[in-house]
This record gives C-alpha cells, sequence and structure tokens, in this order.
C-alpha cells in the first residue's frame, strides 16, 4: 500500500510539474501579451497582438502541399510584419469539424479573433453581422476594391447595408460527368459537351440520367445510377434547381424569403422527381451523405454529380481512374443555366482600439490583395479579385469553370447559413421519404428564414 | 470444450449456480450450453463479428493506399500493405499530440482516482451539515449536458490567464461528478464494522481512508481511473476550445487540424488506428472491470 501511495503521489506531482512548466513557448498569442508588456517597459514599439484563425485548406507556405496547414498563413504574417513591425500576429489553426463551434464560443465568451477565414455558405457573415459583433468593412474598401470585385462577390461580402467580409477566393461548381460510364452507353451525344457554355435543360438531363442507369452485372435492379440525390452532410447541392429553374432562397436585397415561391419548389420537385419518381439516382437518399455519393462516383457507379473541380484530382487516384468532364447544372425551361458560387474570406470582429482595428483591416487587405490572392489556385478555386488575373489560362477545366462563374449566385449560397445545417437535412429528408411534400418542407424552411432575417 | 446437457458434465467436477461447469483448484470454466442457448451462441457471435468488422476493416484499410478505402466492394484482401498513411501522420505534430493526449488522459484519470474517492468516502460515511444538498447537487451536474457549461468554463480559465496550458485542460476534468457518485455508492456497501475497528486500533482519518477504504475500493476505483482515461482521451470539444496553439493540441483535435477539404481517407484510418490502440490496449486489459463497471451504482437493497 505504501509503495502503491508513493508510485501514485510521485506521478501525480509529475503530471503537475509538466502542467507547470506547459506554458508552451511557441504559443505567439501568450507571448503577444508578454512581449507588449516587456516592450513597454524597454521603451520599444508597442506591439499589438493580432489572432487569425484559419481553417487547414492547403498545406505549405506557397500551398503546394509540402508543409504543414497554418505554413502559409505564418508567412503571410511574417511578410505583413515586415512591413508593420507593430504587428505580432498568431495564427491558429480550426478543424473544419468543430471551428464554427469555437469561433462560436469564442463570441459567446467576448474573446472572439480578430480575423477568421469563413466562407458564404457558414453564413457567419449574416450570423455575426446580425448580432453585431462584425466590424463593418465599409470605411476601408475604395472604389477600386469595388471595380475589382465580380457581382456574384459583392452579394456574398453584405450583411444589410454594411459589407463585412475582405473576400478572398471564390469556389464554382458545376456537374462531373463519368465520360466512360457515357461511352459505354453510347450517350455522350446527350451531352451538352458541344455548347460554349455547356449548358442544358431539365429534360435533357433527365434523358441523360435514363440513359446512364443500368444494371452492369444483367440484373433487374440497376447498379449504376444516371445521378444521385442525397440527405445528409450539408445537402445544399439538392437545392440547386430551385436556383436553376429560376428561384431563390431569398430576395437580391436580403431581407425577405423567396423559397416558397412556385419556380424554386418546381425546380426543388425535379430534383426529388430524379430519385423517387424516375428512379436515375439511388434509393435510400434520405440516407446517403455527401461523401457517400462521391464515393459512389468514384466507384463508377454514378455518372453525374454536382461538385467543384477539385473533383478532377480525387478521380485520378480512384480506384479505377476514369475520365471526367464538367458541364453546367441543368436550367428550367425558359431559364440561363446558374452555378452555385461560394465565396471565401475574412471577417473582422469588433475591435476596442482604432489604432489596432486599422492594423488588422490592413493586414486582411493585405492578405486578400491581389497578388497574395494567387495561392488560391493551389486549391482550384478562384481569387476573388479580377485584377489577379486569369490563374488557368493554360487549364481548358479552370478556364471553363471560370466561365462558369459569370452565372454564379452568391445570394443562393449565402441564404443557407440563415439555417442550421441539421434543418436543410431534415426537410430534404422528409421530402425523400415521403413525409413531406415539396410544399410542406419549403413552408417549414420559410418561417425558419424569416425568423432570423427579421 | 462445450456441454450440451448436466449429464454430460464429468461426475468429478462440480456445477456452480450459473450451471457451468468447473474443476476445483484449476479455475478452469467450461461452458455448458443447453439447446436453447445455442441459439443466442449463434446470434450473438453474429453481433460480435458485426461490431468487430468495422474495426477490422479501419485496421485494415489503414496499412493500404488511401484509393482502397473508398473501394466497393469493400476490399479485403490481404496484400498490397503499405506504411504510407502512417509516414503521412508522423510527418505532423503526432508525437506532440500524442504526449499531449497521453498527459491529460492520465493526469485526468489520478485526479478522478484520488480526489473522488476522497469526496466519495466523504459522501458515504461522513455527516456534515448539508451533505444531501451537496450530493445531489453534484448528481444534478452529471445531468448537465458539457455544451451548456461551455461558454462559462471557457470564460473562468480564460480569466485565470491560463488558456492554452496544460492547466486549462486539466482543471476542467480532474473531478468528476460521475467518479463522485460512483464512489460514494460502493463505499456505502463497506461495513461500518471495518472501520470502527480500524478506529478502535487507533488509525487517524487519513489512515482509515489509505489503508482500508481504498484497498477495499480497488474495483471502483479501477472502474474510474479507466472510464476517466477513455473520457479525457476521446475529449475534443473542451481540447479544441483550451488550446490554441498546434503544440498544445491533443491527439483528437490536432488529427482533425490535419484534414483539408478532401478528405484523405488514408490518414483518416490511420490516425483512427493510432488514436483507438492505447484504448484497447486497456480494454483488453482490464475488461473485467468494465463489466464491474456496468453493475457498480445499481439500486442496491
Amino acid at each position: 500500500m505504501r509503495k502503491l501511495s508513493i508510485i501514485l503521489a510521485t506521478v501525480f506531482i509529475f503530471g503537475m510539474l509538466m502542467s507547470a512548466c506547459g506554458k508552451n513557448g511557441n504559443d505567439t498569442g501568450s507571448a503577444t501579451s508578454q512581449s507588449s508588456e516587456s516592450a513597454k517597459e524597454t521603451g520599444k514599439v508597442s506591439e499589438i497582438p493580432i489572432k487569425l484563425w484559419i481553417y487547414p485548406m492547403m498545406n505549405g507556405i506557397n500551398g503546394d502541399g509540402t508543409g504543414n496547414p497554418d505554413d502559409w498563413a505564418k508567412e503571410y504574417a511574417r511578410k505583413f510584419k515586415e512591413q508593420y513591425p507593430q504587428a505580432n500576429i498568431s495564427v491558429e489553426l480550426l478543424d473544419w469539424a468543430g471551428g464554427t463551434e469555437k469561433i462560436d464560443v469564442g463570441v459567446a465568451a467576448g474573446s472572439p479573433p480578430d480575423l477568421v477565414y469563413t466562407i458564404n455558405n457558414f453564413g457567419g457573415v449574416t450570423k455575426y453581422g446580425k448580432m453585431g459583433v462584425l466590424e463593418p468593412i465599409d470605411e476601408f474598401l475604395t472604389q477600386a476594391d469595388w471595380d475589382d470585385y465580380s457581382d456574384a462577390v459583392e452579394g456574398a461580402i453584405k450583411y444589410k447595408d454594411q459589407t463585412y467580409m475582405w473576400p478572398w477566393l471564390k469556389m464554382v461548381s458545376a456537374v462531373a460527368v463519368n465520360m466512360d460510364l457515357f461511352k459505354e452507353r453510347n450517350a455522350t451525344d446527350l451531352l451538352p459537351t458541344s455548347k460554349e457554355l455547356r449548358d442544358w435543360s431539365f429534360d435533357e438531363f433527365l434523358k441523360a440520367a435514363q440513359a446512364t442507369t443500368f444494371s452492369r452485372s444483367g440484373g433487374n435492379k440497376p447498379d449504376v445510377y444516371g445521378t444521385v440525390v442525397w440527405g445528409k452532410d450539408a445537402p445544399f447541392y439538392m437545392y440547386l434547381n430551385g436556383l436553376t429553374n429560376g428561384g431563390n432562397i431569398v430576395n437580391p436585397a436580403f431581407d425577405q424569403t423567396a423559397i416558397t415561391d412556385k419556380a424554386f419548389a418546381d425546380g426543388l420537385q425535379f430534383t426529388i422527381d430524379l430519385a423517387n419518381k424516375h428512379k436515375v439516382a439511388p434509393p435510400g437518399g434520405a440516407g446517403i451523405s455527401a461523401m457517400n455519393a462521391k464515393e459512389m462516383f468514384l466507384n463508377q457507379q454514378i455518372a453525374m454529380m454536382p461538385d467543384a473541380p477539385f473533383l478532377l484530382e480525387e478521380v485520378k487516384k480512384a480506384p479505377k481512374p476514369f475520365e471526367i468532364a464538367f458541364v453546367a447544372p441543368p436550367h428550367g425551361e425558359g431559364q440561363e443555366t446558374a452555378a452555385w458560387n461560394n465565396v471565401g474570406g475574412f471577417i473582422v470582429f469588433k475591435q476596442k482600439e482604432e489604432e489596432k482595428k486599422k492594423l488588422v483591416m490592413e493586414f486582411a487587405r493585405f492578405i486578400t490583395n491581389a497578388e497574395n490572392s494567387k495561392i488560391v489556385k493551389q486549391i482550384g478555386t478562384f481569387p476573388a479579385r479580377n485584377s489577379s488575373g486569369n490563374l488557368y489560362s493554360d487549364d481548358p477545366v479552370m478556364t471553363y469553370f471560370d466561365a462558369l462563374s459569370n452565372y454564379g449566385n452568391s445570394v443562393f449560397s449565402r441564404a443557407f447559413g440563415l439555417v442550421s445545417v441539421g434543418d436543410w437535412e431534415k426537410e430534404i429528408q422528409a421530402i425523400l421519404t415521403g413525409g413531406k411534400t415539396v410544399g410542406e418542407s419549403l413552408d417549414t424552411l420559410d418561417k425558419l428564414i424569416m425568423e432570423k432575417l427579421q | 470444450m462445450l456441454f450440451s446437457s448436466s449429464e454430460q458434465c464429468p461426475k468429478i467436477w462440480n456445477i456452480d449456480g450459473d450451471n457451468r461447469c468447473y474443476r476445483e483448484g484449476e479455475g478452469l470454466v467450461i461452458l455448458r450450453i443447453k439447446g436453447y442457448q445455442w441459439v443466442s451462441f449463434i446470434v450473438l457471435s453474429i453481433a460480435a463479428l458485426a461490431l468487430l468488422f468495422p474495426f477490422y476493416w479501419m485496421v485494415l484499410q489503414s496499412f493500404k493506399p488511401p484509393t482502397s478505402a473508398i473501394q466497393t466492394p469493400p476490399d479485403l484482401s490481404w496484400g498490397g500493405f503499405t506504411l504510407d498513411n502512417f509516414k503521412k501522420l508522423m510527418a505532423g505534430n503526432i508525437w506532440v499530440w500524442t504526449s499531449n493526449s497521453l498527459i491529460v488522459a492520465i493526469s485526468g484519470m489520478l485526479g478522478n482516482v484520488i480526489l473522488c474517492s476522497m469526496a466519495g468516502y466523504a459522501f458515504a460515511k461522513k455527516e456534515f451539515p448539508g451533505k444531501r444538498i451537496l450530493f445531489w447537487a453534484i448528481v444534478s451536474i452529471m445531468m448537465t449536458s458539457t455544451q451548456i457549461i461551455m461558454v462559462p468554463l471557457f470564460m473562468q480559465i480564460r480569466d485565470m490567464g491560463v488558456l492554452n496550458t496544460y492547466w486549462a485542460l486539466l482543471l476542467p476534468i480532474l473531478v468528476s461528478p460521475l467518479a463522485v457518485f460512483l464512489t460514494k455508492q460502493f463505499m456505502q456497501t463497506i461495513p461500518e464494522d471495518l472501520l470502527e475497528a480500524a478506529r478502535m486500533d487507533g488509525c487517524s482519518e487519513w489512515r482509515t481512508y489509505w489503508n482500508i477504504i481504498v484497498p477495499v475500493s480497488m474495483p471502483v476505483l479501477a472502474i474510474v481511473g479507466i472510464f476517466g482515461f477513455i473520457t479525457q482521451w476521446n475529449d475534443f470539444l473542451w481540447p479544441l476550445l483550451a488550446t490554441e496553439s498546434q503544440n498544445m493540441r491533443t491527439l483528437q483535435v490536432g488529427l482533425a487540424s490535419m484534414q483539408l477539404q478532401n478528405v484523405d481517407y488514408g490518414l483518416v484510418l490511420a490516425g483512427a488506428t493510432w488514436t483507438m490502440a492505447p484504448i484497447v490496449i486497456l480494454f483488453v486489459a482490464f475488461q473485467r472491470f468494465f463489466v464491474k463497471g456496468i453493475t457498480i451504482g445499481a439500486v442496491k437493497g
């Protein structure tokens, strides 16, 4: 017993000692305040601590994959400090699973970061803008900045009449097509690949999906489907046909819902019909996640699915790589195509000191300037600024996505942030399982969205 | 060796209350399964295999190229093994994160065992004003969701100035209401006579606790320790909130931050296998305590 007590006491004391020594030397955040205090004492330039939170998006200083996910941001911090020696920037890496919760707790506890990356469909601009915890950036934006942003980007960075996001990148989504499957079914002529914008109607899409829904094993039930409808893991794409049918979730002023309009409802009904009526999507869509859908596509069990250009790289690493092409999302009769633009950028939380606010804004401008924005090429996205130039002139796939981005609608993706992901999932699942009609589900979402807009 | 009827149990052996054959002194227990029990045996075996299959698949795929993980039907073949996923894993701060997790989990475990057993002893064997109210307050904390207390806890730790240190990770976990409840329930069953005998022999309060209560309470302390370790090892939200730099991250949080937007299945599965290994070792070593843990704290007559 005595021996046991000595062992336990030793381990416990050791643990406590380790804890006492646990103030990490690399902790730039805490080092900031210490250095700031010591700077005051020595009469040197007082350092201004800035906290930048980012998500893991690319590895390495240049985003080329060699290094850590926060290297590029630390490099920007270093370069910025060369120009502004008083800036003491700490970079914290969030993760996609719990990052938003961490920001929420920081906001609720009154100690959010100074600057954080967010993306349109996370709804950060709307959520925090409504809470009044963000710094408007209008006074820091010049006319030259506004001229540099496309319409789709401008729509993404505002809440009501104020601008809150320093736009950095835009992601564009299209419909990925497994060309091998279309060739196998002699159905390549059903694709709009000969058109410049590769746009097509709902009917044409349905015919292509029907042609590529078949049983490879020769059984009665299909084991390859033309497309996929999913209800789990942020099924935002599933609502896209509402947009391409001429509807939208909210109005352009972002103060009224439009989700129950006939155009949007009919578009969503088309999505549901693909699975439930035409049977050109795998059964049990309510239980299928975005990840499952991608796995089926990479396994050549799905001929077409909506996705972003980085799917191309994943196809190259698929169990059996295949030829892939991208076409525009289908649209309703008489409508022009519409792509889903998702704009990512940096929001600045409320600052108490004017001097620090200016420095944080300057840092945000520095990261998102035309030159530094070019790094987003590493993740297959486009810089938010037109002056960054065409980064993909030698890449036909990305050139096509760039053209498609002109038809993007960022109001649509920003609106997803108004309602929790769980609610978007619940409603699409209810429709897919027959628990609700499209109209009933959209009515529910309409009420939820209105609560947020009021 | 299985028996289908009691007649087949050799006469020189004994049959215990649970209808099991055993030979005195050898510690060998042989199941004797009746006809209908075969059905449950088969059903449970299938269920066990179904539960084990994902773990088998995870470990297998962690040693295969990432493309193998998304293959349909699943690639269950032996061969084509690679250490690439683990090499990628080791390229991160995995050792730092693992040692942080170990420090947190072991400290949490020891804190729970030592501090909660003291509290449990006081609640079980001592009388003091407000004892009932205090105990029910602790029990009510057990019913409060962790997420609810996250913001005030974060503010408290921040105001103490210990964010991003081991203190931030350890202070909230050193005492667990569940562990206090379990130890109190167990220690209530220790006969008063034992304590009185100790006192008559001149034991001080501390000596009574340390030399009498603790040895007798080893089963519940083992449970509290094991549960404490597992809870802290698997915790994600609090370490995410309480730490800022990569060098202070725990394994769960660090691994999550390695995931870029495109999921690297090989990395995910290697990370999951790496994370699971200590828990499996712990379970294999202390499985009899796990089973006991299910019944401790249950209603007693």
